[in-house]
């Protein structure tokens, strides 16, 4: 009855706190968030639950029990009350009990309440069904319920011990982030990245996470993943349940730690002599005085406090350590001779700011409400201090904390590149740093503004919060706010790399920042004369604006609108949201065309003249259009899917045009008929600009020293384009659209029949030119290279047909060329090193054992160039392929590779020009298999066959290894392989499948297969589908064997697949 | 030297914490005596531009206070009832950076005024300890002598004596009266007798509103032959101004036109008489 009461007594205090009311806000918040955007016929609706309510239990459970920690358990001191309530005949271990059973109570219900509103939006996509809520009520029973006990306890032990409520949010916080460091580093699905980096690591979790999340992740590899845990499961469980109990008596046992020293007090003296007579001196306040003396004062008090210095001192160590665990990644498996590139490229995009940000977070706050905390606002209020001269004081001493951060991080990061023994290139710490410092500071002076503005420190806390959670987290996504100025304080900007530098996105920074220190200088001017003197009082000025506050927000807010226009300007459709209501929009006004017989292109004359240093293109185009239909064509569908506006567009014959400018559609209506078999001209012109308000992407940007234009979808298309259909069906009900109802390919193309699929492949002649010192490069033979008013020019033609995209390019660099048979192998990188050759080893390996085994390359030309680092490691387009020059020109295998790397991605993408290229392409709903995963079977046999069979065991543990984790991540149902589209299907599983078809079948078999298929689906006849291979291995092998080839292609059962046969 | 016209204050809460105040004060030192809760704080803190009023004029040798709170800053010593220190700062450093806030820009004048006045508060002892690590007087006398830092014209002290010894009481008291010639001293107390120990002009404050200001010689003469002490209680007409205690036998002091009782002895009114009378229903005892 007396706890009862206790406890009554205990909300009665809380219920009046607004930080309680602001979690009671924000956690369901956070769960709806977390909970929307999902969904998709094929989601494991269970399993995604249970990630969802592990992901809201980790991310917010130790910041919440941190938040309210120091308002539940350390009031008594926070607001004069200890000896007040000490007085009081109630036991400590009474006050202490109730104080965390209700803390406890909060957080569960607090948890539980998240649960539930996951629970409700899946309910609502998936059904409400028991199932879903049985797993609900069993996650906050097994997981959040020993996690608020235990996080309870150990809240109640800390404030027991240290007494001091920045300390508790310190160490919460650290709690929070080493969780998440840690949830990263065993491959929590819930993060963006993650992996299992140590096994040993990854084992200890199961047993020693405080959620209980790993050791559920670890039953995730299943196809039918068990939700319900296992015996490690229930270990965890029970022991964090003793943990809370063994936490909560130490905390009863502890004696409150008392941090206040013993007051000093002077000798008592009765001095009966008079006092000295009082000698008043001159004033004359001078500003830069006061603004030293402030600042001076500032920093040192903050530098003075043990817990900046712990954090300074962590800073250094959390550089240190994530630049030398990571300066020669390249890829797994492989590893660089790093510079200060990739040892700044470590730290300067993630934990730089991120970490930075939290500090400014931190010392903002410090600063802005020092006064008011140690009670000294009133005196400094008083004193004749310019409010502008306070706030430009703050401002001064972040900004000395935010260079010491920055001089602290490059000492850490030199200390660790001298002992991985980088090639230390000092030149760009200034040049990176300084950008990092300089975002930080306008966040922190952005954050300054809503201190100074705002009376409550609370009220200022939420808004400075909202900021950086906008800014460092996925929730502007979520919440739809997808433009980049939500990127408060920031730009842009893509991470140097050793290619190029910044060339890919130093357009963009100076636009952006320019304004982002207009708008941060217009609110500090603004809100020194708003402000409340750090002390919370009444300013009348507050809520007027003045004429030099007015001007300056006017000229930031013209900056922004301008720099919005610019934005948009270059890339109209710049958020999902908008791409998608393209698309929409095209199918809706367009898809009466996909029944309207259309000319088909069979040949394409390019000029493209490309001004790399001007970042523009010029493209003259002309193509042949034949009707290959049974019908007249009387009018055709011309248009392009991009931001740049097709200027010129004509026909060889009499025709009328209306154009839609919204989608870049223009209908020709032809004076005559165009009739089966005939051909006519149609010219085209059109001139990329690269954006310079956006860094340059695939698959069109041109740069000074690589340029990069690949035809779709920026030069015109002719007729409906299938491709441009929205396919998710969620997103089709969204915008009105039927349903496609597409079926999968194994179903699709169960039995042989006709389709209507045809391959859609063109010839090519291109001259394109550039600036002098840059060589033009087009698909095709160069028939002739030449130099005209100071340009290069250069012709290719394709000897035969190919898939009709076309690519031009701007190269700088060096050039590796061989012939090789009929075949001109060639090599563009910015060096001419090992790996260069290497590529080119393995793209000949590739071209003799397809040639030999499977059919020949078509072209008369192949070339493989290196790519700057912008996300994709490999791609290939027909006779041209592009490898990342980091991972495949940089890289070298590491110590415990047993397979290259570099090799297997040139012979991977080498594999293309069959497989892709030549076929698996014309049949739009079964564009997946025949690409990729027979690449995949290319790795290993070439692999194998250069490097022996050691090395392609040691792909097949690679692709093992990634692919148990990618299983243990997706909340998807396990399709069939011929059916997958998720990558780590058509990677990972298919070498898996086919490393057991070599085992088993032999190549032999598979090759024959292959060829099968080159026969009865080569161009031009009608295009292959998966199923065609699969019948086809069929045909040759045992019915036994049969059966395995069903189970492997069709099946869904993994469990063979994640076995290691290697193993006893 | 300082006019206060209609002068009021609105807390956000809607609590008026000052109505229509009109004062004059002239140099020299001024009490200014009220109940918790009368609404002296909120003046003060008016008077130290912390606290914008609603409506009124404040002018001060000159300056619109208002309109020119800098201007006031400049001649500001401001020490409020309740303030905290920085930590990890001794006393010293702690002078030093008030004084350079307060635009004491030669060093040496620095370092001259800031040793004079740790003599003056008795803290010389003691300039290079913590000031958090102070005890409850020490901060007070630490309060004073940055409140003196500079030349202040104004001097705005808010239960300077808070925690004084009685020692330290009558130091503060010596030293206020001898700097107070050529400055304005407003001393904001409950303690009826440190006001009268030190001030010669008075302001009573209570609800918000100034009840009585004047020099003290004129507040009390009103009250003179008026004012009888007795250890009982009369039953009849006469106002009870106060009931004390003085080793445990009861005092009654009372005002009356006759004499109460017969154990009634006349007596020197004093300013505690004149502020209990402000504070009794004044208006019952002119009437009768």
């Amino acid at each position: 009855m007396l706890q009862l009461n206790l406890l009554n007594n205990e909300w009665r205090y809380l219920r009046r706190q607004p930080l309680l009311w602001l979690a009671l806000l924000l956690l369901p918040v956070t769960a709806y968030i977390f909970a929307t955007g999902i969904g998709g016929i094929d989601t494991l609706a269970d399993k995604r639950l249970q990630a969802l309510q592990m992901t809201l239990l980790m991310f917010s459970l130790p910041l919440l029990c941190g938040a309210l920690a120091p308002l539940v358990l350390l009031r008594d001191q926070h607001y004069s009350m200890t000896e007040l309530i000490l007085a009081t005949p109630l036991s400590p271990p009474q006050r202490l009990f109730s104080r965390l059973a209700l803390m406890f109570v909060l957080c569960a219900g607090l948890m539980l309440a998240g649960f539930m509103i996951i629970y409700f939006m899946l309910g609502r996509e998936f059904g409400f069904q028991p199932s879903l809520l049985a797993i609900s009520l069993w996650d906050f029973a097994l997981l959040a319920v020993p996690a608020c006990a235990f996080y309870t306890a150990l809240a109640g032990c800390l404030a027991q011990r240290f007494n001091s409520s920045v300390l508790l949010y310190a160490l919460f916080g650290c709690l929070w982030l080493g969780y998440l460091i840690l949830a990263s580093l065993t491959g929590a699905p819930m993060l963006a990245g993650s992996s299992i980096r140590y096994d040993w690591l990854f084992n200890a979790m199961r047993l020693l996470d405080p959620f209980g999340n790993t050791a559920l992740i670890a039953l995730y590899q299943h196809s039918a993943p068990q939700l319900y845990g296992d015996l490690i499961f229930y270990l965890n469980r029970l022991l964090f349940c003793l943990l809370a109990d063994g936490l909560f008596f130490i905390t009863l046992r502890l004696k409150p730690h008392n941090s206040a020293a013993k007051p000093w007090h002077s000798e008592i003296s009765h001095d009966t002599n008079p006092p000295p007579a009082y000698q008043a001196v001159t004033t004359a306040p001078k500003a830069a005085l006061q603004l030293w003396q402030l600042t001076r004062t500032a920093l040192l008090t903050l530098l003075q406090q043990r817990l900046n210095q712990l954090f300074l001192l962590g800073w250094v160590l959390l550089m240190f350590n994530e630049v030398l665990s990571g300066i020669n990644y390249a890829e797994p498996l492989a590893v660089l001779s790093p510079t200060s590139l990739d040892a700044l490229n470590r730290i300067a995009d993630d934990v730089l700011p991120l970490v930075g940000g939290l500090l400014v977070l931190l010392w903002t706050w410090q600063l802005s409400w020092r006064n008011r905390h140690t009670a000294m606002a009133e005196l400094i209020a008083a004193t004749p201090v310019g409010s502008g001269i306070l706030m430009a004081s703050h401002t001064l001493a972040l900004t000395a904390l935010i260079l010491l951060l920055m001089l602290l991080g490059a000492l850490g990061c030199l200390a660790a590149e001298w002992l991985a023994y980088s090639d230390v290139q000092l030149q760009y710490y200034p040049e990176i740093l300084g950008k990092v410092a300089l975002s930080l500071w306008l966040l922190g002076a952005l954050f300054s503004v809503l201190h100074a503005i705002c009376r409550s420190p609370l009220m200022a806390a939420a808004w400075c919060c909202g900021i950086f959670l906008m800014k460092y987290t996925p929730l502007s996504g979520k919440l739809g706010l997808t433009h980049t100025l939500w990127n408060i304080a920031g730009s842009p900007l893509q991470p140097a790399d050793a290619f190029w530098h910044f060339e890919q996105s130093q357009s963009v920074y100076w636009p952006f920042m320019s304004f982002w220190l207009l708008l941060t200088f217009a609110l500090l001017w603004l809100a020194a004369q708003w402000s409340h003197r750090t002390g919370s009082f009444t300013n009348p000025k507050r809520g007027k604006l003045t004429l030099s506050s007015g001007l300056l927000l006017a000229l930031a807010v013209y900056s922004g609108v301008n720099l919005h226009l610019n934005i948009i300007a270059e890339r109209p459709l710049m958020s999902s949201d908008l791409r998608e209501q393209w698309r929409a929009d095209y199918e809706q006004r367009y898809a009466n065309w996909a029944t309207i017989a259309q000319p088909t292109l069979t040949h394409i004359e390019a000029q493209v003249d490309i001004y790399p240093k001007q970042g523009e293109a010029a493209f003259a185009l002309n193509y042949t259009l034949q009707n290959h239909t049974t019908q007249p064509i009387t009018k055709l569908l011309v248009g392009n899917y991009s931001a740049t506006v097709i200027s010129e567009l004509k026909l060889s014959v009499a025709h009328t045009a209306s154009v839609d400018q919204q989608l870049g559609q223009h209908t020709l209506l032809l004076a005559n008929a165009m009739m089966p078999g005939e051909t006519l001209q149609l010219h085209s012109k059109l001139t990329f600009k690269q954006p310079k308000h956006w860094p340059a992407v695939m698959p069109q940007f041109v740069k000074p020293s690589f340029s990069y234009l690949r035809g779709m979808p920026l030069i015109p298309s002719i007729g409906f384009q299938m491709e441009y259909q929205l396919r998710d069906e969620q997103q089709r009900r969204q915008y009105g659209l039927a349903p496609l109802n597409l079926l999968k390919p194994s179903v699709l193309f169960a039995t042989p029949q006709l389709t209507a699929a045809s391959y859609d492949w063109v010839t090519l002649r291109s001259v394109v030119s550039t600036d002098s010192g840059q060589t033009p490069l087009a698909q095709g033979k160069a028939v002739r290279q030449w130099q005209q008013q100071g340009r290069n020019y250069a012709e290719y033609h394709t000897s035969t047909a190919m898939r009709n995209l076309p690519v031009w390019y701007s190269l700088a660099g060096d050039v590796l060329s061989q012939q090789h048979g009929d075949v001109r192998l060639t090599v563009y990188s910015p060096q001419l090193n090992a790996a260069a050759k290497l590529n080119m080893q393995a793209m000949q390996d590739t071209l003799d054992w397809m040639t030999q085994h499977i059919a020949p390359y078509r072209g008369s030309q192949l070339s493989l160039l290196a790519t700057p680092d912008m996300g994709a490691t490999g791609y290939a387009l027909p006779q041209i392929m592009m490898i990342n020059h980091r991972v495949g020109f940089r890289a070298e295998p590491a110590a415990d590779a047993g397979f290259d790397q570099r090799y297997r991605r040139a012979v991977h993408e080498t594999a293309h020009q069959w497989f892709g290229h030549d076929i698996g392409n014309g049949v739009l709903e079964d564009s997946a298999f025949l690409i990729e995963p027979l690449a995949k079977y290319i790795e290993l046999v070439l692999l194998e066959q250069r490097y022996g069979t050691k090395a392609m065991q040691a792909l097949v543990k690679y692709e093992r290894e990634r692919f148990a984790l990618a299983v243990r991540r997706s909340s998807q149902q396990t399709p069939a392989l011929i059916d997958a589209t998720a990558n780590h299907d058509l990677y990972s599983r298919a070498t898996l499948v086919f490393a057991i078809l070599r085992q088993q079948l032999g190549d032999a078999v598979i090759s024959q297969a292959l060829r099968q298929l080159w026969q009865q689906n080569a161009y031009p006849q009608t295009p292959a589908t998966s199923m065609d291979f699969v019948r086809a291995l069929q045909a040759q092998v045992s019915p036994h064997q049969q059966q395995l080839v069903t189970d492997l292609f069709l099946g869904t059962d993994l469990s063979l697949l994640l076995e290691d046969s290697s193993k006893p | 030297m300082l006019t206060i016209r209609q002068l009021s204050v609105t807390y956000a809460d809607g609590t008026q914490a000052l109505r229509d105040i009109n004062l004059q004060l002239p140099t020299g030192m001024v009490g200014l005596l009220g109940p918790n809760g009368a609404g002296k704080s909120t003046l003060m803190r008016a008077l130290a531009c912390l606290q914008p009023p609603d409506s009124g004029q404040i002018e001060f040798a000159g300056i619109n206070v208002l309109h020119q709170p800098q201007a006031l800053r400049q001649q500001l010593g401001y020490l409020p009832q309740h303030f905290g220190v920085y930590p990890h700062m001794s006393c010293y450093a702690l002078l030093l950076h008030m004084a350079v806030l307060k635009g004491i820009r030669d060093k040496t004048e620095q370092k001259q005024q800031i040793d004079a006045l740790l003599q003056l508060t008795n803290l010389s002892a003691v300039a290079n300890k913590s000031v958090a690590t102070f005890s409850g007087g020490m901060r007070q006398r630490f309060g004073i002598a940055q409140a003196l830092l500079g030349n202040p014209k104004l001097l705005i002290l808010d239960e300077p004596t808070a925690g004084l010894d009685p020692a330290e009481r009558e130091r503060l008291h010596a030293l206020l009266v001898q700097i107070s010639r050529d400055k304005l001293i407003l001393l904001s107390t409950h303690i009826v007798e440190d006001i009268e120990n030190l001030c010669p002009f008075v302001a009573l404050i209570n609800q918000g509103q100034i009840v009585q200001s004047g020099a003290v010689p004129g507040l009390l003469a009103p009250l003179q032959g008026l004012v009888w002490q007795s250890p009982l209680r009369p039953d009849n007409s006469s106002t009870l101004l106060s009931a004390s205690y003085r080793f445990g036998v009861p005092t009654y002091r009372l005002l009356s036109q006759l004499q109460p009782c017969a154990a009634a002895v006349p007596v020197t009114a004093t300013l505690q008489d004149r502020y209990f009378f402000e504070l009794s229903d004044k208006a019952a005892y002119v009437a009768a």
